[in-house]
């Protein structure tokens, strides 16, 4: 399975106990245990439940299959905002070792996922924001499963037949438009284009309303256009 | 396919972008020595800090509404102690000052009304019996030097 596959069939994020229970999902329950029913139910909703208790009691093992399992999506995250291999480790580093040290304080309103997603996208945010200045690019390497992608044959076949199309320099000009972006603007394209997050969640993880990320995605995929004209024709 | 559409498949495209399984199985050892050495590293005045952060963070609301009441309440008593030394200490001093003024009921004198106070002295006579008159070198109001005077020409 390719990142690409890993990204694009990503799981959506567990939804909590309000949403199901809004939607009318779970059952009400009659027996005089239906505490002991709700927690189960509870757990089942969101499957990072157990992992996270027992994190909070202290087992080490359970908050590293945390680690284990998020690491991969939230490095895509910090890397397609930053551009940078090295600066989205060393963010992706601080991120868990927050996400662990704040663990008692989350409550379960959300589910581990969208909390710990908050967590590095505002931690990525306040870096891009102090670091004013733009930072030589760190590329990683792009799997050569791309050359199978259909969207990349497009791409290639309709950009100038006389100048083929690199994949380092497709990679390169795509990672500097996208570092041309606000940090806000970048935000909602990885989320939404590179990410496939819906609207909704992009929205409860920037705080902001679901019409602001519309409208930010489309004045972002305007100025992309514009930079990106050549890779179009 | 619309222009947006193109942006999209374009932009989609950097998920192939991958630092490879190496870095995603070498990461949890990296954050777990990275943790080590940061616990090493904390001072424990930033333990203090830390510990403090949570603790107020951890507090509910009516905790924190309470600490702040208590505050205030310190600050208020601490205030009004303060207050009410500084009166006393006046009021003492008023009080000695205004004790000391009330036994002089007169009122002083300028430097210009004791100018102007002449010594009126009536003109004496200052002829002794049997003795001749002798006048004053200055013709005011001086008495010579034994001349004794009595009550009535004083």
């Amino acid at each position: 399975m390719t990142p690409a596959d890993c990204d694009a069939l990503a799981p959506p994020p567990p939804a909590t106990l309000s949403d199901q229970t809004s939607a009318g999902e779970v059952p009400a329950p009659t027996d005089v245990d239906s505490a002991a029913v709700n927690q189960q139910q509870k757990r089942r909703i969101d499957p990072d439940a157990d992992l996270v208790v027992r994190a909070r009691s202290g087992e080490m093992r359970a908050f590293d299959e945390l680690v284990e399992k998020y690491t991969p999506r939230l490095y895509g995250l910090v890397y397609h905002m930053t551009s940078n291999h090295d600066d989205a480790n060393d963010i992706l580093q601080e991120v868990f070792s927050k996400a662990y040290r704040s663990l008692k304080r989350f409550r379960g309103k959300s589910s581990f996922y969208t909390w710990i997603y908050s967590i590095a996208t505002n931690m990525t945010l306040n870096f891009l924001k102090k670091r004013n200045r733009r930072r030589m690019m760190s590329l990683d390497d792009v799997d050569l499963a791309i050359e199978n992608d259909r969207d990349f044959i497009d791409v290639t076949s309709k950009s100038d037949p006389v100048r083929e199309v690199g994949i380092s320099e497709l990679q390169e000009r795509l990672n500097i438009a996208m570092q041309k972006l606000s940090v806000d603007h970048r935000a909602v394209v990885t989320m939404f284009d590179i990410q496939a997050m819906p609207h909704a969640e992009i929205a409860k993880i920037l705080g902001i309303s679901e019409g602001t990320v519309r409208s930010r995605l489309f004045y972002a995929h305007q100025q992309l256009q514009a930079w990106l004209e050549d890779f179009r024709k | 396919m619309s222009e947006t559409d193109d942006i999209e498949r374009l932009i989609r495209l950097k998920r192939y972008e991958s630092p490879g399984e190496a870095y995603y199985s070498a990461f949890l050892e990296d954050l777990k020595e990275r943790q080590r050495a940061g616990m090493l590293q904390t001072s424990a005045r930033n333990l203090l800090m830390e510990r403090i952060g949570t603790w107020i963070a951890e507090c509910g609301r009516t905790r924190c509404v309470l600490a702040l009441s208590t505050c205030v309440v310190a600050v208020l008593c601490t205030t009004f102690y303060f207050a009410s030394i500084t009166a006393f200490n006046s009021e003492s001093g008023n009080t000695i000052a205004a004790g000391s003024s009330a036994s002089s009921s007169s009122p002083t004198l300028s430097e210009a009304d004791i100018d102007s106070i002449q010594l009126k002295i009536p003109e004496l006579s200052t002829r002794v019996p049997d003795q001749k008159v002798v006048q004053t070198p200055t013709g005011g109001n001086l008495i010579p030097i034994g001349v004794h005077l009595g009550l009535r020409e004083l």
